[in-house]
Order: structure tokens, then C-alpha cells, then sequence
């Protein structure tokens, strides 16, 4: 029974145009609980995020990911983040002519049910007044400045379009600012420490360790040991080929920092999870 | 409609003898003129035969009621307002400014009261009798609009704020404009354009005219959110006087069917304009626009960029035409042509026509269309946002490209104000 404070994926089955990519992925996340995933590049990392949060490219041919009770695969990707699910994107949307303030006005407004009908309509019948549905500006523009200046992101980044012209590491600051926002209950984060300086890096794993806690369960996804040094998760899986082949504590991460994922290579055999070889 | 019938019009709206010429030279114009046929490159995509014609009466607008001034209310921060229709029910001018001889005023007022000013535009008039039928109808049989004269030297920070309309009763109408922006003024005017829908097809066929002197600043915004009742066919131009410059931006939200013609004349050496046009077109929808700059003095820089959003079954057609004739040396001419396509039945089209014969010349074309970004809209959706809330985002952000090229402030804002309306419907 999937509980309120679980995320539960059970033998998920991804394609992408026709190739499996996930070949049967499980794995329970708790509330307060942080599960890092690494895997070398290709093994399906992004997959599972983007397949996690319903990229309408990724389908799933094969199992569920029950969360308050709820199978989220069969729902809208706007009504699972309205749900309280999250993805750090490894590679988030530039989109030139929104502003960072009123995308995320809109954003937190949604995911507060202020923007949607209870049946999950935008808006009702009528014509709408610009604004009607939006949380109160001042109250926004109060929120927004604070979880800014925690981020260290300058004010001026509000009024400028969305990641256009940002540096990779602004827009990763970006996206945790986003999750600050949102306040999900269930985030996944996909190489968010990818293209950041060790200041930057600091910056946003602090934030993440701010915003964690007994209410929120992390995904960590990532291929370096690095960003473990600041973020300690309590659960390590590694992915390989699209399946996961070990789950272990912090100290599997170090293991394969001294020994790369060559070890972990599922038998030519089964397909069944082994433990390193040494080589 | 005969000869007759317009001479007794004339007669009652008490017409200089110049005008009366005027119009029956362009009435027998229009006689003779045929529809335009639909193996005329300009209206390949736009029947003639369907534009309701039948429409056409000489009612004109109450003589009785112009001088009812009703100076309620303005708009904060414009320097001047005019409301303008059939009858006047605003007007209101920054008195330092009517002291130095800043005219903004409705077009029967100004035939009493400036003819002398108007005179030479009009019988100048580049409103060509020739160009077509409609432009030989609108100058026989044109009533209502506007005049605003910005005297030499005259530099106003504020927008000038225009709010054209047109009751359910008006059928048939042919609004002429007039802007005439003297030497070295500066001017901002933005001008809305109404009408209310009535239960049966209308016809507008209105004419505008913007002349900038040598030197002259001018800005003019059009807000056109006519009822989607209207067929419309228009004819706008602007002459460019030397070193002048001239930003005209269209916003298209209204009428049913448009065909419109936008031409820039830069006329002197040195001119520059600059073009920014949105039309946004949902249900049946349909926009036939040709726009021609003609650059017609050497060193005049042009630049043109129009957008379109479509849904539902929403249509476009653009015509940028550059025309460089062999002494216009130096000519720096760019135009861009960019369209979303919001839904599958949608379509647009795009046709640049380049005619180059001078030398020396920089002149570059681009156009590009295309659907909405799924990344783009899962990543809003993935926020929270829903599919139709998300889409209607990014057409906003594809839009804000084009109003951030109106002048910040007030006008960008009314900009932005009046196309998420559209957009919300
Ligand atoms: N959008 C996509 N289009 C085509 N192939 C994709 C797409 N996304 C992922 N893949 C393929 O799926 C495999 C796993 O990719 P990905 O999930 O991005 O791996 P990771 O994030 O672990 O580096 C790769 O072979 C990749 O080429
Ligand atoms: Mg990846």
C-alpha cells in the first residue's frame, strides 16, 4: 500500500520513439528521505525524470508510481506538480518575452489552486480579468524577493525573460528557486550541479538542504560523487542500462568514485544486479 | 448610390467647392473602375466579390451633434484625447498646447474649421484613386474621422490618445485620418479603433494619412479592435520627409476580414521608419495585409518586422514589399515576417517581394512560422500551469517581442492589456 508520505515506482517500462530506454525501474522514496541516482551518461537518468514528471515523448509502456494513493503516470504533468511533484530540469526552457516574476507568479498561483477549478479547468466560462486568479502581487513580489536573496540571485533577474541569456548556473539557481517556491513534496533534481562553479554549487546545495525535510522527498539525480559532498543522501541507487543494479548507503558512492561503473555492469546473463568486481 | 444623390449629400454637409471636386473625380473613378480580380497579385487571396458593397450609404455622421462637447473625463498622462464618431462625446486638450496650435479635432470640425491646413493633404492626397476600387470609393464617399496637427518645432512627451467607434446602426463607414506632424515635432499617438458588432455583415473602408515633415519624431500606434462583424479594406500611408523618423505600429484584434494596405513613403534624404504589425486571428477569422516601403531618397533606412498569432481556423496572408529605385543609394532595408500557428487548421503565409535596382544597397528578408514548442509547453505545464493557460503564455511571449518595440510606458502597456483581452476570450 503506497502510504500519503511515500513515492512508490514500481517496474517502470519507458520508450522513446519506439526504443526502451527504463527497463523496469523501482524504488520507494519516504518523505525526509534524500535517494541519489547515478549512472554514466545514457543510462536513462533524464528518462525516468522526464518520464516522472509525463514528457508526453516518453512513454510508459509498463508500471506505476503511486503517490497519495494515486497513480501520478496517468495524470496531466500540470496536475501532478499541482499534486506537490517536482523536476529540477537538467536542461530547462529558455523562453524569451515571459518574465521570471510572471511565470512564477502564475506558477505558485497554480500550485496553490488558485489558478485552476477544483475539476481542474483553467478558468471559468467567461472572459477573465487579467490577474483575477493570480496571488496578490505584494504578497508575491514579498515571497519571491526573500527566497531570491537566499539563493543570492539578484532582484534583477525578475524583470528579465525566462533563462534567456542566463549562465548554466544561473538557471540551475534558477530552478531550485523554483522548487522554493512551489514547495513540492516530492522533487526530483537532474544534474543540478552540472555546470556549476563550487560557489554555485554551495549555494544550491544549501538550498536544498534548507528546503528539505520530515515534508519533502529528494531525487537526486546526478554522475558525479561531487555534489554528495554537500548534499548526504540516505539512500544511493545506482542506474545502468535503464535498470537500477545496486542500492546501497552513502558509502556506495564512494565506492564508485574509486572504481567508476564499469564494476556495476549488469551479468551478461539475467540481467540481475551484482556487486563490483574489483578489477 | 449616382452622382446625384452625392452632390445632395455634399450639399447637406455644406462642402468647400475643392472637396466637392474632389469627391466626383473619385466617384467617377470608382465607376469605372472594375472589382479588383482575383488574378491580381494583390488579391490572390482575398475575393473581392465577397466584401458586402451593398453596404455602402451616405449616411454620414450627425451634423447636429458635433459641437456637444462632453469633456467628462480623460485619460491620466495623455497630453490631449479625442473621442471620435458619429457624434463627439470627448474631447480634451492640455491647454498650452491648444494655445500653440496643436489640433486634434473630428474630421467635420476640421473641414469648418482648419480647411486651409488640410487643404494641400488632401488634394495631395497620396491615397491613390488608382490603386483600386476601394481606394476611388473611399475618396468619393468618406465621412467621420479625424485631424491632428502637431505645429513646427512642437515636442509633446505625453501620448496623444484617439478612441474611434462606431454604434451597431453604422453598417457602412469610411473614416479618414490625417496626421500631420510639421517640422522638427514630435508627437506620440495611439488611436483605438471600436465599433459594436450588429447582427448583420458591415463594411468599413477607411483611409489614413500620416505626413512627417523634415525632421519630425512621430510615433503612431493603432489599436484595432473592431467587431468581428466587420469586413474591412484600408488603405494607410505615411510619407517620410528628410532625416524624419517615423515608428507605426499595428495591432490587429478586430473585424472579420481585413484587406489592408500599409504604404511608407520615405521621401526625403535620411528618413527612417520603422514598422511593427500583430494581427492575432482566432475563429474564421482572415488578414490580407500588404505593406510597401518605398524608399524614394537616398540614405533611408527602413525596417519592418510583422507577427501573427492564429487559432482555430484563423488565417493570414502578408505582403512585405521593399521597393528601392535606382537613386536611392545607400538604402538600408530589413524585413521580418514571423507567425504562430496555435492550432492545426491555422494557416499563414508569407510573400516577400524585393524590387532592387539601385546599387549600394543593404536589404535583408526573413520570414519563419510554426507551432507552439512542446518543450516549452511541457516545462510551463510541468510548473503547474494548465495546457491552455500554458499555450496562451507563450503566445504572449511570442507577442512581447514585438510591443517590447513600442515606446515603454504607456503605450506598451495598453499594448499588452489589449491583446491579453483578445487572447482571453
Ligand atoms: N528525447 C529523446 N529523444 C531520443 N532519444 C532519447 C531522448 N531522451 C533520451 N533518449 C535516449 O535514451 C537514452 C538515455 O538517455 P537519458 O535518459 O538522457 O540518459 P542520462 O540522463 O542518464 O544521461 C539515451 O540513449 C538517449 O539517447
Ligand atoms: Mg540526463
Amino acid at each position: 500500500m503506497a502510504m500519503d508520505n511515500t513515492f512508490e515506482i514500481r517496474d517502470l517500462r519507458v520508450s522513446v520513439e519506439g526504443k526502451e530506454i527504463l527497463k523496469g525501474v523501482s524504488l520507494t522514496i519516504r518523505k525526509g528521505e534524500i535517494h541519489a541516482l547515478m549512472g554514466p551518461n545514457g543510462s536513462g537518468k533524464s528518462t525516468l525524470s522526464m518520464a516522472l514528471m509525463g514528457h508526453p515523448l516518453y512513454s510508459v509502456t509498463n508500471g506505476t508510481a503511486l503517490y497519495k494513493g494515486l497513480d501520478v503516470l496517468g495524470l496531466p504533468p500540470d496536475e501532478r506538480a499541482r499534486q506537490g511533484l517536482f523536476l529540477a530540469f537538467q536542461y530547462p526552457q529558455t523562453i524569451p518575452g515571459l518574465t521570471v516574476s510572471s511565470f512564477l507568479r502564475m506558477a505558485v498561483s497554480a500550485r496553490r489552486g488558485l489558478l485552476v477549478r477544483a475539476n481542474g479547468d483553467a478558468r471559468p466560462d467567461g472572459p477573465r480579468r487579467p490577474g483575477q486568479d493570480l496571488l496578490p502581487v505584494k504578497e508575491f513580489l514579498r515571497e519571491l524577493k526573500e527566497k531570491m536573496a537566499a539563493l543570492k540571485l539578484d532582484s534583477s533577474f525578475m524583470s528579465r525573460h525566462l533563462n534567456d541569456g542566463f549562465s548554466g548556473g544561473e538557471k540551475k539557481r534558477v530552478e531550485i528557486l523554483q522548487m522554493a517556491l512551489l514547495n513540492p513534496e516530492f522533487a526530483i533534481l537532474d544534474e543540478t550541479d552540472s555546470g556549476l562553479d563550487i560557489d554555485a554549487l554551495k549555494v544550491v546545495a544549501e538550498g536544498v538542504n534548507r528546503l528539505t525535510g520530515p515534508n519533502m522527498g529528494v531525487l537526486l539525480i546526478t554522475h558525479y560523487q561531487r555534489l554528495l559532498d554537500y548534499i548526504k543522501p540516505h539512500v544511493v541507487h545506482v542506474l545502468m542500462d535503464g535498470r537500477i543494479v545496486r542500492t546501497g548507503g552513502p558509502e556506495l558512492a564512494r565506492e564508485l568514485e574509486a572504481q567508476g561503473y564499469e564494476g556495476f555492469r549488469p551479468s551478461a546473463d539475467g540481467g540481475e544486479a551484482t556487486h563490483a568486481t574489483p578489477a | 448610390m449616382d452622382r446625384h444623390e452625392i452632390e445632395a449629400w455634399m450639399d447637406r454637409r455644406r462642402e468647400p467647392e475643392w472637396l466637392r471636386r474632389l469627391r466626383l473625380e473619385a466617384f467617377e473613378a470608382y465607376e469605372r473602375t472594375p472589382l479588383p480580380a482575383l488574378q491580381e497579385e494583390e488579391w490572390r487571396r482575398t475575393d473581392a466579390r465577397r466584401i458586402p458593397l451593398g453596404r455602402v450609404v451616405l449616411n454620414g455622421f450627425r451634423d447636429g451633434a458635433l459641437h456637444e462637447e462632453h469633456t467628462s473625463g480623460h485619460p491620466a498622462g495623455v497630453a490631449a484625447y479625442l473621442e471620435s464618431g458619429p457624434r463627439r462625446t470627448g474631447a480634451w486638450m492640455e491647454t498650452a498646447y491648444s494655445k500653440r496650435g496643436l489640433i486634434l479635432t473630428d474630421m467635420e470640425l476640421a473641414l469648418r474649421e482648419h480647411a486651409d491646413l488640410m487643404r494641400p493633404h488632401l488634394e495631395g492626397s497620396a491615397l491613390s484613386l488608382e490603386r483600386d476600387k476601394f481606394a476611388a470609393l473611399h475618396a468619393a464617399v468618406w465621412h467621420g474621422g479625424w485631424f491632428l496637427r502637431v505645429p513646427e518645432g512642437e515636442r509633446i512627451e505625453q501620448p496623444i490618445w484617439v478612441r474611434s467607434w462606431l454604434p451597431r446602426s453604422h453598417r457602412f463607414a469610411g473614416p479618414r485620418t490625417l496626421i500631420v506632424a510639421e517640422r522638427r515635432s514630435r508627437v506620440i499617438v495611439i488611436e483605438e479603433r471600436e465599433s459594436e458588432p450588429g447582427a448583420d455583415a458591415a463594411f468599413h473602408c477607411p483611409g489614413v494619412e500620416i505626413v512627417c515633415g523634415e525632421s519630425a519624431e512621430v510615433v503612431v500606434v493603432t489599436i484595432d479592435r473592431r467587431g468581428d462583424d466587420v469586413w474591412d479594406v484600408s488603405h494607410e500611408r505615411a510619407r517620410v520627409g528628410a532625416s524624419a523618423s517615423l515608428t507605426w505600429i499595428v495591432l490587429h484584434l478586430g473585424t472579420l476580414a481585413r484587406k489592408t494596405f500599409l504604404e511608407t513613403s520615405l521621401e526625403g534624404a535620411g528618413a527612417e521608419a520603422r514598422m511593427v504589425g500583430l494581427s492575432l486571428l482566432d475563429g474564421v477569422r482572415q488578414s490580407d495585409v500588404v505593406s510597401t516601403f518605398h524608399h524614394g531618397a537616398p540614405r533611408t533606412r527602413g525596417d519592418i518586422v510583422f507577427g501573427g498569432v492564429s487559432r482555430d481556423r484563423g488565417r493570414s496572408v502578408y505582403r512585405g514589399r521593399i521597393v528601392v529605385p535606382r537613386h536611392a543609394r545607400g538604402t538600408d532595408s530589413h524585413l521580418t515576417h514571423r507567425v504562430l500557428l496555435m492550432s492545426p487548421d491555422a494557416r499563414a503565409e508569407s510573400i516577400p517581394i524585393l524590387e532592387i535596382e539601385a546599387n549600394d544597397v543593404k536589404c535583408k528578408h526573413a520570414a519563419s512560422q510554426g507551432a507552439i514548442d512542446p518543450d516549452q509547453l511541457f516545462y510551463l505545464m510541468s510548473r503547474g500551469l494548465p495546457r491552455v493557460e500554458a499555450e496562451r503564455t507563450l503566445a504572449l511571449a511570442f507577442v512581447e517581442d514585438l510591443i517590447g518595440r513600442a515606446p515603454a510606458g504607456w503605450v506598451q502597456e495598453r499594448l499588452r492589456e489589449r491583446v491579453a483581452e483578445r487572447f482571453n476570450r
